[in-house]
């Protein structure tokens, strides 16, 4: 048997790095399709095929190889100013892309190949191995390669037999329990080539498991809330010394805090940089001409979040590419630009980050959302004409609502705004639509930099504090009593010339109601998804960072939080479930 | 206690000689079955640790045997017993939940590496 650790080393190696340059030309592709004069993108797009060629080479991936040789030879006379740009060369291109891609992906399923030889002597071998595959698949991911699963069952008995494997160790230990198996061989290894790789250009990164990664930040979490509970002592104590010394204790936690944030930062490009081709194949498919702007692509989110927010973002993508842009017909008619606009932007605000998608489209149709609420019984025809347009657009996030009678093929398959709703509710984040018919649809993404440490606001109702993420906070203010009018029974505050449901977190807390209003009452003013309400509690305390915990398993159904704190002193604080506090 | 082990075959001959087999290694065997219908009611009666099975017998076949025992226990361990030639019935009775074989004629060696390799499963 063949071990080959080495190859496998440089596979991986190849096989991101190769990933890396996909990704960047279906960006350029995409910007030589709109700008065929732009001679530095051909050069660029020329440079990288030269690399993957080489690389693939020594990776001894023949058909690689030639594939990239021949997109060479094709973008030659392009460069020389001999031919230009032809619809033709960029489709080449992009399905060479897509060879590339598959190959890399097929090859990766396939990772560990194996060989397996059964006694000559073995009766019924078909038989026998599938009883082994059947017994292999309860321990790794395995699947049968050669021969088909037909011909296990054929005439003609079979002795060998190709399998892939997750992992081979394990189907080593388990096929020597088989005393028909005459040999196992790692197949992998074939590709192997000597590959002598530049000191200089050894990239300045080392690999992580990543519940290493979690592991440091629990760590810090427990650092973090140690470091409340001493400054709240040495406060009480009122000793300088101390003072000072937890001074400097608390700003080397904090870096400690930042780095360790940092370690698990990826840039928003990693979701981003799909775009381009992405809305460009969509867009041709759908018969649309769409400009797509892109912008902060270089911010950086959590792991785990970047993982959460790709779907949804997805979505929100091909949503304004499906039922935002209009054909190109339908926009000139409306005196549009034939060429719609989808603008994609982060942009960091305080303690979170917050992601726009835009489009200059035909908007969200208010009226066909009012039909279709009272048709589901969700509204009464009466009430329907006193909703605003905020209000209206609010149903789209109610699950299984739709405008859309028919599916689209693209955008429908089920998944609604209020998919995008939930996803952005498990992460604690925030959303929120606008809309102007005829004119567009944009939609913000508000989303927690880390969720394990998140910037919070503190309250205090009767003897308990509550946590309230910044996401959703807009301001604190003072509501004075006199000024709450009731409009069916219902307390309503305007504020600013825009009036406001008032809520009292006494009563969505089933507490005692609170003795004597005053004219300075603490409130919050908050936002969910674009809806603006006001909270009233008993007293305001501070904003900062808090470190969220999980709740016991006991209250966890509970909808009215999402986690716990620990406050400085050790008193335990609930993070409040702000969307879920008012339905 | 030991291993429990049913023997379902129709072949008085057969049931003694794995019975045989089977007991010199310190197997207990708890019943024996001459059909599928008897196999699935002693199953029920006597959940025994291994079920050796035939494939082909009068009264229920051995595949459907399997099938109903995996209904009565999921995790049901049974090793069919085939004659040479059987491939496409031996892997239908694996993909009903059978967890091995062994062709007749058999040798000792080869149920005995069976019977274990299944008890560890």
């Amino acid at each position: 048997m063949k071990d080959n650790p080495v190859g496998e080393e440089y596979k991986k190696l190849f096989e991101s790095e190769v990933i890396a340059y996909l990704n960047n030309l279906n960006n350029l592709v995409v910007e030589l399709e709109r700008h065929p004069e732009r001679k530095d993108v051909i050069d660029e797009i020329f440079r990288i095929f030269h690399t993957i060629k080489s690389m693939a080479g020594t990776m001894g991936y023949e058909k690689m190889s030639q594939l990239c040789h021949r997109i060479e030879d094709m973008l030659f006379p392009v460069r020389n100013g001999e031919e230009r740009v032809s619809q033709n060369l960029i489709d080449e291109i992009l399905r060479g892309i897509d060879f590339i891609e598959n190959f890399i992906s097929g090859e990766k399923k396939a990772f560990n190949k194996l060989k397996i030889t059964l006694k000559k002597d073995t009766p019924l071998p078909g038989a026998r191995f599938f009883t082994i595959l059947n017994n292999l698949k309860s321990i790794t991911d395995v699947e049968l390669l050669e021969p088909g699963i037909e011909e296990l069952t054929g005439e003609e008995d079979i002795f060998q037999f190709v399998i892939s494997a997750g992992d081979a160790e394990k189907v080593q230990e388990e096929l020597n329990k088989y005393s028909e198996v005459e040999g196992v061989e790692l197949l992998i290894g074939e590709e192997k080539k000597q590959v002598v790789k530049d000191e200089a250009k050894k990239p300045r990164e080392l690999r992580v498991d990543i519940e290493d990664l979690d592991a440091l930040q629990n760590i810090l979490a427990e650092l973090v809330i140690t470091r409340e509970r001493l400054k709240e002592l040495i406060k009480e104590r009122g000793d300088a010394d101390l003072n000072s010394a937890i001074e400097f204790h608390s700003r080397a936690i904090s870096d400690l805090q930042n780095i360790v944030m940092k370690i698990r930062m990826v840039p928003l490009s990693n979701i981003f940089d799909r775009f381009p081709r992405y809305v460009r194949d969509l867009a041709k498919n759908l018969g649309k001409k769409i400009n797509l702007k892109i912008a902060g692509s270089d911010i950086e989110l959590d792991r785990s979040l970047i993982e959460s927010i790709s779907d949804p973002l997805h979505h929100l993508v091909r949503n304004a590419v499906d039922h935002g842009i209009e054909a190109p017909e339908e926009r000139k008619r409306m005196g549009k630009n034939e060429e719609g606009t989808i603008e994609i932007k982060a942009s960091r605000e305080k303690g979170f980050i917050k992601i726009t998608i835009s489009d200059d489209g035909r908007g969200i149709d208010t009226d066909s959302i009012k039909i279709m609420a009272i048709k589901k019984g969700l509204i009464k025809e009466e009430q329907a004409a006193r909703l605003s347009e905020r209000e209206l657009i609010s149903f789209l996030f109610l699950p299984g609502f739709s405008t859309r009678e028919e599916v689209s093929d693209l955008s429908g398959r089920g998944v609604g705004l209020d998919v995008v709703r939930e996803a952005m509710r498990k992460i604690g984040g925030n959303v929120e639509l606008h809309s102007v018919q005829g004119k567009g649809t944009t939609i913000n993404l508000y989303i927690p930099l880390t969720m394990a440490i998140i910037k919070a606001y503190i309250i205090r109702v009767e003897n308990e504090f509550y946590a309230i993420p910044l996401t959703f906070l807009i301001e604190t203010t003072s509501v004075d009593k006199n000024r709450i009018s009731f409009i069916h029974g219902k307390p309503l505050v305007i504020l600013r010339d825009e009036v406001m449901p008032l809520y009292d977190l006494r009563k969505i807390l089933a507490l005692k109601e609170r003795n004597g209003d005053g004219t300075d009452m603490p409130t919050l003013v908050l936002n969910v998804e674009g809806k603006r309400f006001i909270l009233l509690v008993d007293e305001l305390i501070t904003s900062g960072d808090i470190v969220v915990k999980h709740l016991p398993v006991i209250i966890r159904d509970i909808r009215q939080y999402t986690g716990v704190t620990i406050m400085g002193d050790g008193y335990p604080c609930l993070i409040l479930d702000v969307p879920n506090l008012v339905q | 206690m030991g291993v429990r082990v049913l023997i379902v075959d129709d072949a008085i001959f057969m049931r003694k000689m794995l019975g045989d087999i089977l007991r010199k290694e310190g197997y207990e065997i708890v019943a024996e079955a001459e059909n599928g219908k008897e196999a699935v009611e002693m199953y029920r009666e006597l959940k025994p640790d291994l079920v050796t099975m035939d494939i082909i017998m009068p009264d229920m076949s051995g595949i459907d045997a399997v099938k109903e025992i995996i209904k009565i226990d999921p995790d049901a361990k049974i090793i069919m017993v085939s004659a040479m030639g059987h491939q496409t019935l031996v892997i239908e009775a694996i993909q009903a939940g059978a967890k091995d074989y062994v062709v007749k004629p058999f040798q000792p060696s080869r149920v005995l590496e069976a019977v274990q390799r299944v008890l560890k499963l």
